[in-house]
């Protein structure tokens, strides 16, 4: 009786002992890793060379001026499509059909 | 068709064509020309009628319409030269050529004359805005051509006679009927639309009336060939009478055109002789697998054999190989006509026939295989000359008819327009004779 009480407070001790032990160990572990990693991860600004492109200034220019004015200085008129619009124009530059008396007889 | 002011032919309406696939292309790729402010220095070299060669200005985008251009007759004109070929029995005669230059080519129509103007015969201008329309309008493009003939009967405009049943009730265009294969030509060989593994090419069509009838009425009217509509006389006359000479009403006829050039102007013009009105079942002188019919409805066409005369005497020594007298198919058809109000409608009525009498003298040997020798006789009279039975018949029965009256016995064999009487039902029409 006497030896199995002592075996029990034994094994009862050595368990007690190593996990105290291992949760010492894992914490100091962990603490550890902790600071590594957040030096790691951490971002570091770096600054970036962008090449500069000489028609960036152009493009911006563009968008500040007024896009009516900036049509008419770059794109060349249409006049085909000036004049085929325009009623007016066309009846002014019509040429004169010619009238001549119609000889057909009967239905065509 | 009232001409458009010269203005109005050629303004655009670049809101709306912008905003079309065509209005994405420049003016000047299609038109060519010069980008000037000037109206005379802008129209230099000026492409007026870019489809005028279609492969090059619609066949980058259309070429599956474009390779077969050359055998539209819209393009080609063919069946003018046909008839003209026929009837002077020569090729390339000069006189003619220049005769066709002056009068009949304005007829030709290209890609632009139906999908974005109408057509330059009738003075051209855009039909709207300069927008191109994928399927062209009935009465400014198909009619503004086909319209003294095909146009009054089918839209109703001679007085007294109404309009085609598929346009009074059906507001049908022409297009419904008539497919863009018919318009833009088709391919010549059946394996461009029938893949398969036989080879074959159509023969080109050699008339008007050749080949497959493109379109046909049964397409629709199914149940008429089917005999499956409850109408005898789709029974009995199927296959005899193409389907105008019930439903067509009175149409066009035209005789003695004759064509010049003007002393005082220099411009071409033609004087037709004489346009009326009228119906006439004539022979079928072309009967085909396709168009077996025996009687067909003819029109009388302007053709005359001094009609070219101004360019030559006897253009035409071959006039009588074609009737003047020609298959037609009136586009005024109706459901109910003179023709199937009764039995008597034609049978009998001799006003309906082209008879000898009805033909000048001088086109008699032209349409010898058009004119109807004698009218059909009256119903009764063809049931009282057939149906008495023999007296040596007195014996037989009712159902033995077939015993004997069928068969390759040309004596008995019973007409083909009995093929859907019952063997029973002889006795109906052929009664027995008095023993």
């Amino acid at each position: 009786m006497r030896n199995k009480l002592f075996l029990v407070i034994c094994t009862l001790l050595i368990l007690s002992l190593t996990s105290c032990s291992s949760a010492e160990s894992t914490e100091l572990l962990v603490n550890e890793n902790d600071e590594v990693a957040s030096i790691e991860i951490e971002p570091t600004v770096e600054e970036t060379e962008i090449e500069s492109n000489p028609d960036s200034d152009q493009m911006v220019e563009k968008d500040q001026t007024d896009p009516d004015t900036d049509i008419s200085a770059e794109e060349p008129p249409n006049y085909c499509i000036e004049c085929h619009t325009d009623k007016q124009a066309l009846i002014d530059t019509a040429k004169p059909e010619e009238e001549h008396e119609a000889e057909n007889e009967g239905e065509g | 068709m009232a001409p458009l002011e010269p203005w109005e032919k050629v303004l655009v309406d670049n809101e709306a064509f912008a905003e079309t696939v065509h209005g994405q292309i420049a003016c000047i790729e299609c038109h060519d020309g010069v980008q000037s402010a000037n109206k005379e220095e802008a129209h230099t070299g000026l492409i007026a009628y870019p489809s005028e060669d279609p492969d090059k200005f619609c066949g980058e985008c259309h070429p599956d319409v474009t390779a077969h251009n050359e055998s539209s007759l819209h393009t080609n004109q063919a069946g003018y030269w046909r008839t003209l070929e026929t009837r002077s029995g020569t090729q390339d005669h000069p006189a003619l050529q220049e005769m066709f230059g002056n009068h009949c080519a304005g007829c030709h129509t290209s890609c632009g004359d139906c999908h974005v103007s109408q057509p330059t015969s009738v003075g051209g201008g855009f039909i709207d805005g300069h927008i191109f329309k994928r399927t062209p309008s009935m009465t400014r493009n198909c009619t503004a051509c086909h319209g003294s003939r095909v146009g009054n009967e089918y839209l109703g405009k001679h007085e007294d006679i109404k309009a085609d049943v598929h346009f009074r009730q059906g507001r049908m265009k022409c297009t419904d009927c008539h497919s863009s294969g018919e318009m833009h030509g088709s391919p010549q060989d059946c394996q461009s639309c029938h893949p398969g593994p036989e080879e074959g090419v159509l023969a080109p069509p050699d008339h008007r009336y050749d080949g497959v009838q493109s379109p046909r009425c049964e397409s629709c009217h199914a149940p008429v060939t089917l005999s499956s509509d409850g109408i005898l006389m789709h029974e009995q006359h199927s296959g005899e009478l193409s389907c105008q000479v019930c439903h067509s009403v009175s149409y066009s006829s035209c005789d003695g055109c004759h064509v010049a050039i003007s002393d005082k102007t220099g411009k071409p013009f033609f004087s037709l002789g004489e346009s009326y009105l009228g119906f006439y079942i004539g022979r079928n002188a072309n009967k085909s697998y396709d168009r077996p019919y025996e009687y067909v409805t003819v029109r009388h066409i302007p053709i005359a054999p001094t009609s070219y005369e101004f360019y030559g005497d006897n253009l035409l020594p071959n006039f009588n190989e074609m009737p003047t007298w020609a298959y037609a198919t009136p586009h005024n058809i109706q459901r109910n006509t003179p023709q199937t109000e009764s039995c008597e409608g034609c049978h009998n009525n001799p006003e309906f026939f082209l008879t000898i009498d009805k033909v000048d003298e001088s086109e008699l040997a032209a349409n010898m295989n058009i004119i109807i020798e004698s009218v059909p006789l009256s119903v009764a009279e063809i049931l009282g000359s057939i149906a008495v039975q023999p007296p040596n018949h007195v014996d037989y029965s009712i159902g033995m008819c077939s015993s004997c009256h069928q068969g390759d016995n040309s004596l008995l064999i019973s007409p083909q327009n009995h093929r859907n009487y019952a063997n029973d039902s002889c006795e109906i029409c052929h009664t027995k004779s008095e023993p």
